[in-house]
């Protein structure tokens, strides 16, 4: 570092392209990734005998064609923004929630419970009420892993893995039992009552499907942008994330913060999963989520765990989704290859999250000055 | 002059920017002890990496024994019989001597090792080099001095006729060093020639033949140890004149700022690390602790800190006792702690200089607000803070992992001698870094010193607490073995005190 200038100077031109080159990388990257997964996935198109360029179009037509089907788009983004960004959270923190799947169940299960009952409460209050049983719900999910990686040092990686199958099989069970509508009909599906009308989130694009859960959505990547970049908490939690050993020598309760950010993390799972019953499915079905929470950690990797990444890597993922529908819809390409392409995706995004290329850009911009003199 | 041993020509070796090695000229002549002198960083270990195989040169060439040889890894040098010893020693703990020696030696009665052919050579080796070892002890057992003698031997087992040594000094203690030395004779007496990395400059003159000096990847020139000086290679090493054995005044100790009273602290699997220590460090005083790493220094530092809880004893600040001393209780009583690790400990890497300076007054005004972090007063305070202490980056929201170690630690300095309005804990504080830094971070203690801040100095440098310390106390397996005056005089007690014997009269 013998060359750099002194403290008071500007960054010097290789320094400030380097970082503006890592910005941009970081915004095209993602994009990469998805150019990588098309592509593989032309191929796998071909092989099953369709026009791989007919059926992206199809794919594109899905997403773009009508208001109804944007629409739609944002549907699908929505629980997978608000599961991404706390994920996104928890992860600033270097705690690794792989349990947002069991958060959201358990957080349905609590919303919908309160959704369902015919307390004659207004909607402005029947809503918070049931969004509120889904954040305790899902939170309570996450303190349990939380507390025992801070204070007993156990991996929540494993735990909250653990915990998904339980969540998901509490759900089986309180749908196929004390929740089930109508549980002396003959043909009675493994589900809960409707929620009340009072609870069901408004539509707020007719004639889309877009309900006011993308709002929420939208206004917790802002809370959740000003928490981690601006005060003092987001501070402390992305302190823990890059360095225990520094919080802690700098006084910092690092086993709170992990806690906290486990338990709101878990809890926004919940919300996630129960604004989908209350704006979507209106009724808690046994086995309803597709996987929301594993794709959301894919998100929230994709997005750089900063809030507005995350956003657009929401709506690039429901995008995929409602355009890959109607590529099998209507060019007949075999849903499994669709689920190949999607995953694919996340796997691409993972692998170039790993690689860095900032430094090895910043020495090429340093040679490249020092050669011009 | 004969054809020299070893030859290395024009050797350039980059890291991506970095010029490790910039057309490097080196030879060692047949049995000789040449000293390869640089600050940190001067490309010192690049150099023997790229002669012990480890790094390919991108450019040079390297001639043994009057023939170009190439050389992919470390078993073509090794098959050349050249060996190296690195800074981090390469032993299996949990082996013995014996089987520590038999790793990586071809046998000739494969499958099976040749271990009594084995006892047999060392007796001979230890009798003809003058390196007595006792085969049957695990490694882990053995005090460093003692570990490196096994690697040496290691190295003569695989035969060697040049021996490459990285900073083998800087793991031992005084006397560890004189044995050291004398092996090092010895062994050129047999015929291996040595080739002695260091950034000491008394060492190189003591023991060497010749010195080459590195600065900045570049060789500065060749000279024959007798016609060196300190000044002389000083000036080599740093490009300028340097002022050497610069000590610092001493005395002006007022009332007691930190008691210790018989603090002990016992942790699981590994017992007792500190045994009831009971010391004193005064106001405007530099309390120096001594000791061979891994005595419990930074034990002590982590406990007088509030990192870690003590398990007995008591703990006073200006006579009020402290209770559960935890970071946030010690930083209200006016504490600041260099720590020993400041990459992982010191310093959250990924974080700008900006918000490293705050990483401790953050969450309190004026850098906080309603619990929204004060982005302007935190860049306010950074501007201050680097040009008071100089620290030199690309801007004030530069990652300080970007940055050399001496500005990393007068990041470091600038956050917490703000904080240390009482006392300074500071470990290693200059450790790694070169002679301009080092200069620097000591000025930065003295003044705190001459302005009454009590200063609790844990160093494994022993020049550098006798050149700063008024009194020096040495640790030696957790327990303090004696307190002597910060003086020159008081070295050879110290040196004593560091391999345990304890001192009866104390200061």
């Amino acid at each position: 570092m013998e060359n750099v200038p002194s403290s008071g100077s500007p960054p010097s031109p290789a320094l400030r392209r380097a970082r503006w080159f890592g910005y941009l990388q970081i915004i095209l990257m993602p994009f990469g990734a998805v150019l990588a997964a098309l592509i593989v996935g032309a191929i796998l198109i071909a092989l099953t005998g369709v026009d791989p360029l007919f059926a992206y179009q199809k794919m594109w037509e899905g997403i773009a064609k009508s208001n109804y089907q944007v629409g739609l788009v944002l549907v699908k983004a929505t629980p997978l923004l608000i599961i991404g960004l706390g994920l996104g959270f928890v992860f600033n923190s270097g705690v690794f929630n792989i349990g947002a799947e069991g958060q959201l169940y358990m957080g349905a299960l609590l919303g919908t419970a309160i959704a369902i009952q015919n307390w004659g409460l207004p909607a402005w209050l029947h809503i918070p009420l049931s969004l509120l049983g889904g954040f305790v719900g899902g939170g309570l999910w996450g303190l349990l892993p939380g507390y025992l990686k801070a204070r007993h040092n156990i991996n929540e990686v494993i735990t909250t893995i653990l915990l998904n199958y339980i969540a998901i099989y509490i759900v089986s069970y309180f749908t196929h039992g004390p929740l089930r509508d109508n549980p002396l009909a003959e043909a009675a599906l493994p589900q809960t009552p409707e929620v009340q009308a009072s609870a069901q989130l408004p539509l707020i694009w007719p004639p889309t499907r877009l309900h006011a859960g993308f709002l929420l959505g939208l206004g917790l990547a802002l809370t959740l942008y000003l928490v981690t970049y601006r005060m003092a908490f987001g501070y402390k939690a992305r302190a823990v994330g890059s360095s225990l050993a520094a919080a802690h020598y700098a006084g910092m309760n690092t086993t709170l913060i992990m806690v906290i950010v486990m338990v709101v993390s878990g809890g926004l799972a919940g919300v996630a999963g129960t604004v989908e019953i209350l704006g979507v499915q209106h009724r808690l079905r046994d086995m309803f989520s597709p996987g929301l929470g594993y794709s959301a950690i894919a998100i929230a990797l994709m997005g750089n765990n900063h809030p507005f990444g995350i956003l657009l890597a929401a709506m690039l993922f429901g995008a995929l989704q409602v355009g890959a529908n109607n590529m099998q819809a209507l060019a007949g390409v075999p849903v499994t290859i669709v689920d190949v392409i999607q995953a694919m995706v996340i796997f691409f995004v993972a692998v170039s999250a790993m690689i860095r290329w900032r430094a090895p850009l910043l020495s090429l911009f340093r040679r490249a000055e020092e050669a011009s003199g | 002059m004969p054809a020299p041993l070893l030859e290395m020509r024009q050797i350039v070796k980059t890291f991506g920017s970095l010029r490790a090695n910039d057309h490097v000229d080196f030879e060692v002549q047949s049995g000789e002890i040449h000293a390869l002198l640089g600050e940190n960083g001067a490309g010192k270990t690049t150099l023997m990496n790229v002669l012990y195989g480890l790094y390919q040169p991108d450019g040079g060439e390297i001639y043994w024994k009057g023939e170009k040889i190439t050389l992919h890894s470390p078993r073509d040098a090794i098959r050349h019989r050249i060996g190296m010893i690195h800074q981090h020693l390469m032993l299996v703990p949990n082996f013995t001597v014996l089987e520590n020696i038999l790793v990586g030696l071809p046998s000739p009665k494969e499958p099976f090792l040749p271990i009594q052919e084995t006892l047999t050579r060392l007796e001979d080796f230890a009798a003809q080099y003058g390196l007595p070892i006792d085969p049957t002890l695990k490694v882990k057992q053995l005090p460093l001095g003692l570990q490196q003698r096994v690697e040496i031997l290691k190295a003569l087992f695989r035969g060697a006729d040049l021996l490459i040594l990285d900073e083998p000094t800087a793991v031992l203690s005084p006397l560890e060093v004189e044995e050291f030395f004398a092996v090092l004779k010895n062994l050129v007496g047999k015929g291996v020639s040595i080739i002695f990395i260091s950034h000491k400059l008394d060492e190189v003159l003591r023991i060497s033949d010749r010195i080459t000096v590195l600065r900045q990847g570049k060789r500065i020139g060749t000279i024959e140890t007798r016609q060196a000086t300190q000044p002389i290679l000083a000036e080599m090493m740093v490009g300028r004149a340097v002022a050497l054995d610069h000590s610092f005044p001493k005395g002006g100790a007022a009332q007691p700022i930190l008691e210790l009273k018989g603090v002990s602290l016992t942790r699981p699997k590994v017992g007792r690390v500190l045994k009831e220590i009971t010391l004193t460090l005064h106001s405007g005083e530099i309390l120096g602790i001594a000791g061979i790493d891994g005595n419990g220094q930074e034990e002590l530092a982590d406990v007088v800190c509030g990192l870690i809880p003590y398990s007995a004893g008591q703990m006073f600040i200006e006579g009020r006792s402290i209770l559960n001393p935890t970071p946030r209780k010690m930083k209200a009583a006016g504490l600041g702690y260099v720590p020993a690790d400041r990459q992982r400990v010191g310093l959250v890497k990924n974080f700008s200089i900006a918000h490293n300076l705050v990483l401790k007054s953050f969450d309190a005004p004026p850098f906080n607000a309603y619990g929204f972090l004060r982005e302007k007063v935190v860049r306010l305070n950074a501007q201050q803070i680097i040009a008071e202490f100089d620290i030199r980056a690309a801007d004030l929201l530069q990652p300080v992992g970007e940055l050399s170690g001496g500005n990393q630690q007068k990041v470091i300095l600038g956050r917490e001698l703000k904080l240390a309005q009482r006392l300074l804990v500071a470990v290693h504080p200059t450790r790694g870094l070169d002679v301009g830094a080092t200069e620097s971070v000591r000025q930065f203690l003295h003044a705190q010193k001459q302005k009454g801040i009590g200063i609790l100095l844990i160093s494994a440098d022993l020049d550098e607490l006798l050149a700063m310390s008024d009194r020096i106390a040495v640790l030696f397996r957790g327990e303090i073995l004696g307190v002597v005056p910060g003086e020159a005089a008081s070295l050879p007690a110290i040196s004593r005190m560091m391999l345990g014997e304890r001192l009866e009269a104390t200061a």
